[in-house]
């Protein structure tokens, strides 16, 4: 408590310093709304369906519940609520990154984003990057991203949400957005939080899950406006979280708790071919373990300081990005810079070019990537190929004990083959191959630590399906993920590993949706289906989870002009058992309540 | 005659029930598994489950336990012990003892003790160690029930039964350790000075010697190294018989056929080293190293690989002069075996 009120103290200092600093260019500036999505990804982003029930639930709901209705999403979480591990379309979590507007803003000290933290309302429906694709772009990972932003919506006006269920979750969103003078704002507090305390049935066991309470809090303050000839942007992000975990149902009584403080600010200024964007992030986050006869506290901080220069016309892009990185605390002290450059290719009109470098410790890492995307009426079609790395993480390098300071990157190479059909019938089937060289994996070493080693070869493939079909009132859509992935050789070649698939990794997984428009309101179905995942690396039955299938019902609707919109939702139709993690069950038939008031448009 | 058939059913009602409450209870020699070894599996930490492998020359059953009871054995298992035809299992993250049959495999009681740690069995009692708090627990070996406890002043480990006394090594990861003397009527409590991190005991030649593995740093701070102690009497306490030259030498696994002495020179990692009373440090090994945990059972050493923890280990058998044997397949992170 005592180290809470300390660190508050010092957030909220930043906080009235940044937003001190913000004001006079605020005040100053003059409202623009017509900055426009970086032009980057135009080649590379997979679009989403949206359905209205997910409108309204991307308002309160967390990136990765959201997401969850995209097979390429692939999600680890203990309940609903706690910290999550994702990963999109056949990656590890450490593989893929977040972006913020292009800035890589996934943690170098844990390589990984607890997307449970990010509001889904940053995502819009080309956040997504599948593949290779994502690895082309993003400037520390190897395959997939996601890209957030922080958008202002048209307009001025209100908007109030309440959710509450029957798990115990509970959500409240506030936003109002519009003009102060000639400055475009939003401000938005979102907080969710829930005690996770249901019943629970796998297998042979069966009690009432505890322990697993969890509260966050979101606020985003975002500022546009114009300065001459240049548009500028100000956001300020900050999250707190509070989570508990009681450690899976064979361990009751076991409680550790995560505390995470975040705070991010973004300030860009732009005009017609010239990009400036200063990004600043500092994280506070102490784990306090009860399951030893010592209570372990572990503090951490992490810091990330970043600068890009972005240039662009019609034809070609260049990013350079300088990041200072510092990660201290409990078991880290460690300090890295990271000059990044990415450029972007116009070959022709259908032929794109990606080639980009860092360097990272003393050494020098360049990947490329190469794209091609042609239309032929309604039909359009993709070929990508390329070279990608993964750069360590701080707490790789540098952890103690065990930190391996001569760890390299992994090294992969890709090729990415989509074939789409648009109009009210759309498909689309989109397949990576990948062949990684090097891969990062935490091992025992030859003193008893632990220590993570260039250890595998892997191959892996991911193919994702997808149709989609519109008809006046009924609009349905099926999205299917195929993985495969085999460890071709480790360091010591242990004929347990060799020839298995990497662990967690679901063979399908797949989501089916359907809405229909009714006289009065808006009815959908939405069917789960995520196959067997091992949890061991030699792939035995012990640690295996079978497949699960689950389903949800929903029912919307709004009136006086959307004033306001009504959700009701039944989670787990059919009370399946399901499970992320062994042992830690998901909840069975769950109900929702979700309200929400817009002022007039 | 009604009346005979009404005292009947009640005969027959009274046997059903009787039998309905019972708990399984050791069924004699007789069993699926009586000639059977059993390997204790530890199972992945935080998430998954413990297991018990079952194996001879010609059957291998893995997870035998979840497959005779229906459910798993819970998170972490931490110690075996086998008494007369009874299995007594420590469950360190489930907060759990089992009593299970040895011949059947099948689960008769289960009591709660945070954090247990090691067992050891004296007529009724069977005594549980623990990292919760200062008490070592004594239930009764037939139900679970606690009985007493007796107050060690500090976390305890491993125990052993020697000449009518109880030992138990006092002391986790962190100090201070003692070598505590249990009276097994009266349940006083004695302590000796012993070395840091207590951590296996091992009878050689009708004498009790305490192998302690030394505190270890992880480069964080300085290590102290491993050593051998004897126990001398309740008056003299234990002397430092053997310890290494280099502080960041440790050991494990003490275990002896009742003339010489074998453990592992590493926490995690080891390699089996072989020592007698009266030899200095032994700085040879027997085999490769690898090994997480070390058992001697009819002069063969069982050498328990967790390999990288994530995926199933197993467990090799040398001879004691260090040639391989045979290797058993095992669960993940196996550590130890009941013959």
């Amino acid at each position: 408590m005592l180290l809470w009120v300390k660190h508050w103290c010092s957030m909220k200092n930043l906080i009235i310093s940044v937003i001190a600093l913000l004001m006079p260019v605020a005040l100053y500036g003059q409202a623009d709304t017509l900055w426009t999505a970086n032009v980057l990804g135009g080649a590379y982003r997979s679009e989403e369906v949206k359905t209205s029930s997910d409108s309204l639930l991307a308002t309160i709901s967390s990136a990765s519940s959201y997401l969850s209705k995209d097979s390429r999403f692939i999600l680890k979480q203990y309940t609903p609520g706690s910290v999550v591990t994702s990963s999109f379309g056949g990656a590890s979590s450490e593989q893929s990154r977040v972006l913020w507007d292009g800035i890589d803003i996934s943690s170098m000290a844990s390589g990984v984003f607890d997307l449970s933290l990010v509001p889904a309302s940053m995502l819009n429906n080309t956040a997504l990057y599948d593949g290779i694709n994502g690895g082309a772009l993003a400037p520390m990972g190897s395959v997939g991203a996601l890209n957030v932003a922080a958008e202002i919506p048209k307009g001025r006006g209100t908007s109030t949400l309440f959710s509450a269920s029957s798990i115990g979750d509970r959500g409240l969103f506030a936003q109002s957005w519009g003009n102060i003078g000639t400055v475009r704002y939003q401000s938005s507090l979102r907080s969710t939080g829930g005690t996770n305390s249901y019943p629970y049935t796998l297998g042979s066991l069966n009690g009432v899950l505890e322990g697993n309470g969890y509260n966050d809090l979101t606020y985003l303050q975002s500022f546009q406006g114009k300065l001459s000839r240049w548009n500028w942007e100000s956001t300020l992000w900050y999250t707190q979280s509070e989570k508990d975990n009681s450690g899976s149902i064979l361990t009751p009584g076991y409680i550790n708790h995560l505390e995470d403080d975040m705070l991010r600010f973004k300030y860009a200024i732009r005009n017609r071919t010239n990009q400036w964007q200063v990004y600043l992030g500092r994280e506070w986050q102490a784990y306090t373990d009860t399951n030893s006869p010592w209570t372990i506290t572990d503090t951490n901080t992490y810091t990330q300081a970043t600068v890009q220069y972005s240039r662009r016309n019609e034809r070609q892009e260049l990013f350079i990005t300088s990041n200072y990185f510092r990660a201290d605390g409990t078991n880290r002290s460690a300090t890295a810079f990271l000059p990044h450059v990415l450029y972007n290719l116009s070959l022709t009109k259908n032929d794109r070019l990606v080639i980009k470098g860092a360097g990272y410790q003393g050494r020098v890492h360049v990947g490329a990537h190469y794209n091609r995307a042609t239309k032929t009426g309604k039909w359009g079609k993709q070929f990508a190929a390329g070279t990608y790395y993964r750069l360590p993480t701080l707490n790789e390098l540098y952890w103690r004990p065990g930190g391996n300071p001569a760890l390299d990157a992994e090294r992969s190479y890709g090729v990415k083959y989509t074939l789409h059909r648009m109009g009210k019938t759309a498909l689309r089937i989109s397949t990576d191959q990948l062949y990684y060289d090097r891969m990062i994996q935490w091992a025992p070493g030859s003193s008893g630590n632990w220590s993570p080693q260039n250890y595998y070869a892997v191959y892996t493939s991911t193919t994702t399906a997808s149709a989609t079909r519109n008809w006046s009132k009924l609009t349905t859509d099926i999205n299917l993920t195929h993985q495969y992935s085999r460890v071709l050789s480790t360091a010591s070649n242990d004929p347990s590993i060799v020839g298995k698939s990497l662990i967690y990794r679901p063979m399908i997984q797949a989501v089916y949706t359907s809405e229909y428009h009714l006289p009065v309101g808006v009815i959908q179905f939405r069917g789960f289906y995520t196959g067997l995942r091992h949890t061991l690396r030699d792939n035995t039955a012990a640690g295996e989870i079978p497949a699960q299938f689950w389903c949800a019902l929903s029912y919307s609707v709004a009136g006086a002009n959307k004033r306001w919109n009504l959700l009701v939702l039944v989670d787990n139709v059919f009370n399946n058992e399901r499970q992320y993690y062994q042992y830690f069950p998901m909840p069975g038939r769950s109900y929702q309540l979700t309200l929400k008031l817009n002022s007039k448009q | 005659m009604k009346k005979s058939a009404s005292l009947l059913a009640a005969l027959a009602l009274l046997v059903g029930l009787t039998s309905a409450c019972t708990k399984e209870t050791p069924t004699g020699p007789s069993g699926f598994y009586t000639d059977l070894h059993l390997i204790l599996n530890e199972g992945p930490f935080g998430s998954g489950t413990a297991t018990i492998t079952a194996y001879s020359s010609d059957t291998i059953v893995q997870s035998a336990f979840a497959a005779e009871n229906g459910f798993p054995l819970g998170n972490v298992a931490q110690h075996m012990i086998e008494s007369d035809s009874m299995l007594y299992i420590a469950m360190n993250n489930s907060n759990t003892i089992h009593g299970v049959n040895r011949n059947t495999l099948k689960h008769s009681w289960s009591s709660t003790i945070e954090q247990p740690r090691y067992l050891a069995v004296d007529g009724n009692y069977l005594f549980v160690s623990n990292w919760k708090d200062s008490s070592i627990y004594v239930l009764d070996r037939t139900n679970g029930a606690k009985i007493d406890s007796i107050d060690v002043g500090h976390y305890s480990e491993q125990l052993i039964v020697f000449n009518n006394k109880l030992f138990a090594g006092i002391g986790t990861y962190e100090g201070p350790w003692t070598l505590a003397e249990i009276d097994l009527g009266s349940f006083d409590v004695k302590h000796h000075s012993i070395g840091d991190v207590p951590n296996s005991f091992a009878v050689i030649a009708n004498e009790l010697y305490v192998l302690c593995t030394g505190d270890e740093n992880w480069g964080i701070g300085d290590d102290t190294p491993a050593s051998i102690w004897k126990y001398e009497g309740s008056s003299n306490g234990a002397m430092k018989v053997a310890a290494p030259g280099n502080i960041g030498s440790h050991a494990i696994g003490l275990s002896t056929d009742g003339t010489d002495a074998y453990f592992l020179n590493a926490t995690y990692d080891g390699a089996i080293v072989k020592w007698a009373p009266g030899q200095n440090w032994p700085n040879s090994t027997l085999t490769l190293p690898g090994g997480y945990n070390l058992n001697l059972h009819n002069n063969n050493l069982y050498f328990f690989d967790a390999k990288d923890y994530a995926s199933s280990g197993e467990v090799r058998v040398y001879s004691t002069t260090g040639s391989l044997l045979e290797t058993i397949p095992a669960g993940v992170i196996p550590r130890q075996l009941i013959y």
